[in-house]
């Protein structure tokens, strides 16, 4: 069974230039252990995607609806106090883009780690503390950290800080959304390898989103492309980056530099979609160079070719 | 002994800001006597002094009126020189800058404390705490339900109180002294339930709990008119903040952890906004220092503002330039206790890291 | 608080959509029309001079309300009452009688108040050689009855003859009145009491309505003597705002006092504004000792108790209002807000765009002139035009401590005087209310626009 499904998952929310459908009908399963890199341009919806999981949502929420299926419960259907009890942090933590400003700047380090053992494991606090002590040890701070102040650290050590604080509960599920990209190219190298060690020691399972896919690469096991707030492909991480079969995404392989090999860059014509008044038909069709008539009259179902795909060209 | 880092930036702040109140009282006296008018205190007030020594004095007894001045005369040029009130201006000044400091504010013209001294630090430190029991009332009163109103506004977003409470914001462009001219119009003058003056019945009555209870009374209308001034914008001001302060990154975080809301709402709005709160209390509590005057002499309350304004009555110049000491002190003390409470709050003070 | 991206015309074409603000600018166009009207169609120059002049009003009725006041009453006020030579209603006879000529004016007009004149004066001009002209007034109220007001002998060329302050008069009338009442009544028979009261048997006094007529029977002794009158009596309601206890029209202080408000609080809040921009930009921009100077003189500032401050400076130097409002500026120079719009001067010198001006080695000058302080200005916006009121009624403050300039005349010189007048303890409350109901008006009013552009400039609380 998978740890997570999410199916027909959309979040659209009210802004006074119009409704933004920033998740529309977006389905995919995890399974335990595994890895889900989402990747996309800035502003296909991942962030969202991420927080719809999560359930933080803004004030100016519009609809809000799917399933998503955590270990066969619909969490969907509950209540906020008992998803707050049950499912937040406990089953399922995040570790924020921009993590530099998740930790709260009058609280200490140690205490905010240890917060969610306090809260969801009624856990005392000088144990808890001690807890998080541990943690933070073993992911690279030395243990007199937890007594300092967030602004007593720099940015790989609070990223690192954020991290502990998402696995000190043991979370079925981690969403990390960009963890790395306000980070130098060191410490954020630092930072792969310490989630590759969580899942390899602990078989954590991740969903990881970022727009640099090099970086998803050194931990997805799949990887899904999102466009204009839908999953255009999800491939195992290996057919991703060889043989992708959605034209985005084989733009997107093309668009990277590799460190060894010559490479023509090319970049992807247009811009990115408006997510209040999205193109008719596929929505990438206006930079799609394989369009075809029926991609600017219909939105294409999701195929399966050996991984789904949703585009007209695997009919 | 280590000294804590706060208190090192403490002390340093204290140090500062008494240098500030030496300097503003330095400018006090250079424009008080850029009109000879503290020249004039001092030696009025060693002529007094002097006249009573003689006077008390039975060696001089015997003395014909005509002697008694010239010995007089004579022992207050004396006087003078042994004080240095001969010196050019830029030395006497040093010495009034002593006097002021210490609050030595030599004898008024006209004016006298309860007790009939004419000493002018007698008159100030008797009407210091009436003013200080009044105001602080007031912005302890504002203070909290700008707090509390704001928080659970910004919790409320959008609804109709919300609404209601910007609409009515601009009535906080009227100041406290204002409200209090209509108060008493409305509930001494055409009610006739509340008293339109004065800090206390008369004759004041001799039992404990019925002074207090007068006391209280008295105190209703002006704390009100302050109350009613501030009220719409410190809440409209708190929940600004809050808003502000509830967008943070590390608000959505506290979220997702599943922080309850009460909690939240503590430790990760309240907490982190209360610096920036406490600054524009500080500004607010000084401010209201400034208005303390009109709305002691609306209200007839024996504190130092209405002292002030009897002084310019009777153009008691040493009253005057007394008062103008004592409140730069005031100010000056006000400020720091608030930058030790905001060094309690914040941690960066507390490590020793100064703000900007 | 970050810096914001709006134009000033983009500021205030948002803010027309502001309900509010709509309101609040209609009240600002209100006043300074006013003003405009005090400044070009009254002798402003000298409106403190005449103001003070305590003999001009002597044709004003003391302590009228406002006219509009007998909406709200059930018992109707008076208005002032001029009756005589050259008005309607007027006859005159003459005749000879012994030699003697003998003139019999009669006015009549009608009355229909509940309420009673406070006064009645008899103004006289005459010329006469030898004898003084005498004067016999006589009184005949709607029920027909003539009370005889006695007999007066003019000396000067232009008399008045207060005839309500005749105390024989009163008395005679007083016993009168308690005669064909029949009882000695509980409220006090005055003069005009007496000639229009309604003979009640119980209850408030009322004035009996309709018809008066006022006879005056005047002997010349000299044929060339001439003589000519009107009798003027004073109502209880006079025009928009009433009178004072001066006799002074408040509504012609209302006209006077606006220009003031207005020029002493945008003046104010303009001047400060813009000196603690430019040396927050100066701090902040050139750093360093500058820096630190202007840092040290700023605490300094905060530390100086400033209505202690004006206060003494301006009772021992005699201050008028421009000295007074320089002296404010200067001690409103520096202050917190320096040290808010440094900091945004320091973000500001950090952006792109003028890190690319001073590599193109645009001058010091130039840069904090047209890069940074245009970029820094909307977001002031909103506190300059909120400080307006502060100032305004800084001004009625120093007003009311009796500090206020005697050549000039301001709403709160106008409340002070109501106060040292008594007013709220003779229930006088137009004296009070109108004048307060003018500054209320005003702060509003900026008030109103400022919070609108505060909610402009802040898009976050936009937003949500």
């Amino acid at each position: 069974m998978n740890l997570l499904s999410v199916s027909d998952l959309k979040l659209y929310y009210r802004t006074t230039k119009g409704v933004v459908k920033a998740v529309d009908d977006v389905s995919f399963d995890v399974n335990k252990g595994e890895t889900l890199a989402i990747v996309g341009e800035s502003g296909c919806g991942k962030s969202s995607l991420a927080r719809a999981i999560i359930r933080l949502l803004p004030r100016n929420v519009h609809k809000y609806e799917g399933r998503i299926m955590l270990n066969g419960t619909d969490l969907m259907s509950m209540d906020e106090e008992t998803f707050r009890r049950e499912v937040r942090w406990r089953k399922i933590s995040m570790v924020f883009q921009g993590a530099l400003n998740s930790l709260n700047p009058v609280l200490k380090v140690g205490y905010q780690v240890a917060e969610p053992l306090i809260i969801h494991m009624k856990v005392n606090e000088r144990e808890a503390i001690e807890r998080a002590k541990g943690l933070l040890v073993k992911l690279g701070l030395p243990e007199e950290f937890a007594e300092r102040y967030p602004f007593e650290l720099s940015g790989g050590m609070k990223q690192r800080a954020v991290i502990a604080m998402a696995l000190i509960t043991n979370p079925d599920l981690i969403i990390l959304d960009e963890p790395t990209s306000a980070l130098d190219v060191i410490t954020q190298a630092n930072i792969m390898n310490m989630l590759k060690e969580l899942k390899r020691s602990r078989g954590q399972t991740f969903i990881f989103i970022t727009h640099d896919i090099s970086v998803a690469s050194e931990l997805a096991d799949k990887v899904a492309t999102m466009y204009a707030g839908q999953i255009v492909e999800i491939a195992p991480a290996d057919t991703f980056y060889e043989e992708p079969l959605h034209p985005y995404t084989q733009k997107l392989m093309k668009s990277v530099p590799t460190l060894r090999r010559e490479k023509t860059l090319e970049s992807i014509p247009g811009a990115p979609p408006n997510l209040i008044d999205p193109p008719s038909g596929c929505r990438f069709h206006p930079r799609c160079d394989k369009a075809m008539d029926i991609c600017r009259k219909e939105d294409p179902p999701t195929f399966e070719r050996g991984h789904s795909v949703k585009c007209w060209l695997y009919r | 002994m280590r000294i804590p880092p706060l208190a090192k930036v403490l002390i340093k702040r204290a140090f500062l800001l008494f240098l500030m109140v030496i300097i503003v009282t330095y400018l006090t006296i250079l424009i008080a006597n850029a009109g000879g008018y503290v020249d004039e205190i001092m030696i009025s007030d060693i002529k007094f002094n002097v006249a009573q020594r003689v006077s008390a004095n039975p060696l001089y007894k015997g003395l014909s009126i005509e002697e008694r001045n010239k010995l007089i005369e004579r022992l207050v040029e004396d006087e003078i020189r042994l004080r240095g009130l001969d010196k050019p201006f830029p030395i006497r000044s040093l010495i009034y800058l002593w006097n002021g400091l210490t609050l030595d504010l030599g004898r008024s013209m006209y004016m006298t404390s309860d007790t009939g001294s004419r000493l002018v630090r007698l008159i100030i430190l008797e009407r210091l705490p009436q003013t200080i029991l009044l105001f602080t009332t007031a912005t302890v009163i504002i203070f909290f339900i700008g707090l509390f109103g704001g928080l659970y506004l910004s919790r409320n977003f959008g609804s109709f109180l919300d609404k209601l409470t910007v609409y009515l914001s601009p009535t906080s462009a009227i100041p406290g002294w204002f409200y209090g001219i209509l108060l008493i119009l409305i509930f001494y003058s055409y009610l006739h339930v509340l008293p339109p003056g004065g800090m206390v019945d008369y004759p004041p009555p001799e039992e404990p709990v019925a002074y207090f209870l007068s006391v209280l009374k008295h105190m209703i209308l002006p704390v009100a008119a302050w109350v009613i001034s501030s009220f719409f914008i410190e809440i409209y001001y708190n929940r600004s903040f809050f808003l502000t302060y509830s967008t943070e990154d590390y608000v959505e975080a506290a979220k997702a952890k599943g922080v309850p809301p009460s909690q939240i709402e503590r430790r990760y709005i309240l907490r982190p906004a209360l610096p920036p709160i406490i600054t524009s209390f500080a500004f607010a509590v000084v401010l209201s220092w400034s208005g303390a005057i009109i709305t002691e002499t609306v209200f007839n309350w024996p504190g130092l503002g209405r002292t002030l304004a009897m002084a310019i009555g009777f153009f008691d110049v040493p009253v005057i330039v007394g008062i103008t000491v004592v409140f730069a002190y005031l100010i000056a003390a006000t400020t720091f206790i608030l930058e030790i409470i905001y060094g309690i709050i914040d941690p960066r003070i507390r490590a020793g890291v100064e703000s900007v | 608080m970050s810096v914001s991206e709006y134009t000033l015309k983009g500021i205030f074409r948002e803010l027309i959509r502001y309900k509010s603000a709509l309101v609040g600018l209609a009240i600002l166009v209100f006043l300074v029309v006013l003003s405009l009207y005090a400044l070009i169609f009254t002798p402003y120059a000298q409106a403190g001079e005449i103001w003070n002049d305590q003999n001009r009003w002597l044709a004003y009725p003391r302590n009228a309300a406002p006219e509009w006041y007998n909406f709200f009453s059930s018992k109707k006020l008076p208005p002032s009452i001029l009756i005589g030579e050259g008005l309607p209603n007027h006859k005159r006879e003459e005749a000879e009688r012994e030699g003697h000529r003998v003139i019999t004016y009669l006015d009549s007009f009608s009355y229909n108040y509940d309420d009673f004149p406070s006064e009645l004066v008899l103004l006289i001009n005459t010329t006469y050689s030898g004898s003084p002209p005498t004067v016999k007034v006589y009184w005949i109220k709607p029920s027909g009855e003539e009370l005889n007001l006695s007999v007066y002998r003019p000396r000067n060329i232009s008399e008045s003859i207060y005839i309500s302050n005749n105390v024989i008069l009163e008395r005679e009338l007083e016993e009168y009145a308690i005669d064909k009442l029949g009882f000695t009544p509980n409220y006090t028979i005055t003069i005009p009491v007496a000639l229009f009261m309604e003979y009640k048997d119980k209850g408030e006094p009322t004035a009996m309505k309709g018809n008066y007529n006022v006879r005056i029977e005047v002997t010349l002794y000299n044929r060339s003597d001439t003589f000519s009158y009107r009798l003027l009596m004073h109502g209880k309601v006079y025009g928009i705002a009433g009178t004072d206890i001066y006799r002074r029209p408040l509504e012609l202080g209302l006209v006077w006092g606006a220009p003031i408000a207005l020029s002493f609080g945008i003046v104010a809040s303009v001047t400060i504004t813009f000196a603690n921009l430019i040396l927050a930009a100066i701090s902040g921009y050139y750093g360093g000792k500058i820096d630190s100077l202007i840092q040290r003189l700023t605490e300094i500032y905060m530390i100086i108790p400033f209505v202690p401050f004006i206060v003494t400076i301006s009772i021992l130097y005699g201050l008028d209002i421009w000295r007074l409002l320089l002296i404010v500026i200067i001690l409103s120079v520096l202050g917190t807000p320096v040290k808010t719009y440094r900091v945004w001067v320091m973000q500001l010198k950090t952006s792109p765009y003028v890190e690319a001006a001073i590599a193109y080695g645009a001058s010091n000058l130039r840069i904090i002139a047209l890069y940074i302080l245009p970029r820094i200005l909307p977001p002031v916006v909103p506190s300059l035009v909120l400080s307006i009121p502060s100032y305004v009624f800084l001004e009625a403050a120093l007003a009311m401590l009796g500090l206020s300039d005697p050549k000039v005349v301001s709403w709160g010189r106008i409340i002070e005087e109501a106060f040292a007048g008594g007013a709220v303890y003779k229930g006088y409350y137009h004296w009070v209310l109108i004048p307060s109901a003018m500054l209320i008006l005003t702060a509003i009013s900026f008030a109103l626009i400022g919070l609108a552009l505060d909610r402009i400039v802040n898009p976050r609380l936009r937003e949500m």
